[in-house]
């Protein structure tokens, strides 16, 4: 009976916690629609429903019902796997994410539960690992489609990707070494209410490591999603649509669907790792069980939207420019921001005798 | 244990079915995509054996650099017509033979144990075993010469690798040098 129930609430929670992601991201392509207009000047859609609120309804339906193609050329398998492959490890990273500290749902359940789905020990090396799979999806999409455009934008995609994992991975580092952990429960527990408590402001290492670090990691994420101004894989001016020039219908919605949800989960990592997690950013606020899911969700929105302003804001790169800056300029600066927060952390554990 | 029994054999079936794809399959990149099945099985049978850094290294470190690597190179190669069947008769002895060897060592080494063939009794591993903290902690203690020494061999070998690929404009003029 007690296994049954600890099964039934995590079945739910999967239940819920997917539903949730799955509506954010058609309403995050929505958002981007509207917020891009409002920078164009213009409305964006508003047609459908008030406000144009049933607009991803109309999107989901008209791609469903659009005709599936398959180029005569094309490897099938590889091209029915590459779709699945960018879209199950954009999704199963949201698993790790906590959301919130404990509730017990008002009362309701006897004991507290989790506000995640599985709070693994090695959390942010999972979402790495997860990352590190992506890049077949698109590669194998742009391969297996047998078009010179698409395989020019696969080879760039997995270039570019391999090239700001290393950032990425140098600039998350540095939170790792403040909170001396990797379960990325324990990393939003080592900070706590007010922003001067988390790790992008912390004095404990004189503050700029963190911000630093916080904008080395965005910076990274935006080349890891394949978001302007880095998303030179689908240059329309250069390559047609890139790796998924010869997608359509649900295939099509499959990498749409990907891109949108990577953006949040960066985001959720980025809120988490720099952020402060679900902690309010005044001590007098509350934070605890699902006001804590509250401000979580509310700092996530935040920064999907400076996603969608960057996008409105900057011309594309040019991709020499991209992998110079890459490796030139981001790889340096993200070590020598993990020798100063060493340094930081050292000084302070010294001068605190700890 | 049902549970446990239950995911040994589905990720096991799956390092064993993607290892005879890349074996079997026609097309290098079939065989390199099923080597990253593999890898991602194998993977997950590291952290049914609490060695949860090692899943995770192995799939950030071999799906994530190497085999993209492979992938790439054979994505360039333009390999459309590919040579008839790779298995013919003379290979067939080959394939049967260090499978019967392979069988017969595993065999030897699960009988050889007195255990009959459960395989030795699993040894209780301390509860943080294998984890990212304690993984790190011997890294940086006990075997640090051995992982800074490696560290350095690597960036030596690339720096070689470099310096061997790189073609100098001075002794090599390119063909539009020499046009001119």
């Amino acid at each position: 009976m007690e296994t049954l129930l600890v099964l039934l609430i995590h079945l739910l929670k999967i239940i819920v916690v997917f539903s949730i992601l799955l509506g954010c991201i058609a309403y995050a392509v929505l958002l981007e629609r509207k917020l891009l207009g409002r920078l164009q000047v213009r409305w964006g859609p508003s047609r459908v429903g008030p406000f144009g609120l049933l607009q991803p309804i109309a999107d989901g339906l008209k791609l469903f019902l659009k005709e599936e193609l398959t180029p005569t050329r094309a490897d099938r398998f590889l091209f029915v796997l590459a779709p699945l492959l960018s879209m199950g490890p954009a999704l199963l990273a949201i698993a790790v994410v906590p959301f919130g500290d404990t509730t017990n749902l008002f009362g309701l359940l006897d004991q507290p539960i989790l506000l995640q789905i599985a709070d693994i020990h090695g959390g942010i090396l999972f979402i790495l690992a997860l990352t590190s799979v992506g890049v077949y999806g698109i590669f194998l999409a742009g391969w297996s489609s047998d078009n010179k455009y698409s395989l020019l934008g696969a080879l760039r995609s997995s270039a570019q990707m391999i090239s700001y994992e290393l950032v990425l991975g140098l600039s998350i580092t540095v939170a790792l070494m403040a909170a001396g952990d990797v379960s990325l429960r324990n990393i939003a527990l080592s900070q706590g209410d007010g922003f001067w408590n988390w790790w992008i402001f912390s004095p404990k290492w004189f503050v700029l490591p963190g911000i630093l670090g916080f904008f080395l990691y965005l910076i990274s994420a935006f080349a890891e999603t394949n978001r302007l101004p880095f998303d030179l894989p689908e240059a329309e001016t250069e390559l047609v649509a890139g790796y998924h020039t010869e997608y359509s219908s649900m295939k099509f919605a499959m990498f749409f669907m990907a891109e949108y949800c990577n953006i949040i989960t960066v985001s959720c990592i980025a809120v988490t790792l720099f952020l402060g997690g679900w902690y309010a950013p005044f001590p007098f606020l509350p934070s605890g069980g699902l006001f804590g899911c509250v401000w979580f969700a509310v700092k996530v929105f935040i920064l999907v939207c400076v996603f969608i302003w960057v996008r409105g804001t900057l011309p594309r790169l040019r991709y020499d420019q991209l992998m110079k800056f890459g490796w030139k300029v981001m790889l340096p600066l993200a070590i020598a921001n993990v020798l100063l927060a060493a340094g930081g952390i050292l000084l302070y554990e010294m001068w605190h005798g700890s | 244990m049902m549970l446990n029994a239950l995911y040994f054999w589905f990720f096991g079936t799956l390092a064993a079915v993607c290892g005879l794809g890349v074996v079997l399959s026609r097309h290098p990149m079939h065989s390199a995509i099923s080597l990253v099945g593999t890898m991602i099985a194998i993977a997950a049978l590291f952290l049914q054996l609490h060695s949860e850094f090692l899943a995770y290294a192995q799939i950030i470190v071999y799906t994530g650099a190497v085999m993209v690597l492979i992938v790439f190179t054979i994505s360039l190669l333009n390999l459309r017509q590919t040579a008839g069947n790779p298995m013919c008769p003379s290979r067939w002895w080959g394939v049967v033979f260090v499978a019967l060897l392979l069988l017969v060592f595993s065999a030897y080494q699960l009988i050889d144990k007195s255990h009959g063939f459960a395989g030795p009794a699993r040894p209780s591993v301390p509860p943080d075993y294998g984890q990212v903290p304690t993984v790190a902690r011997s890294l940086f203690t006990t075997y640090l010469f051995p992982f800074e020494f490696v560290a350095v061999l690597l960036t030596a070998a690339v720096i070689g690798a470099t310096v061997l690929a790189r073609q100098d404009p001075e002794q090599h003029p390119t063909e539009q040098e020499e046009q001119k």
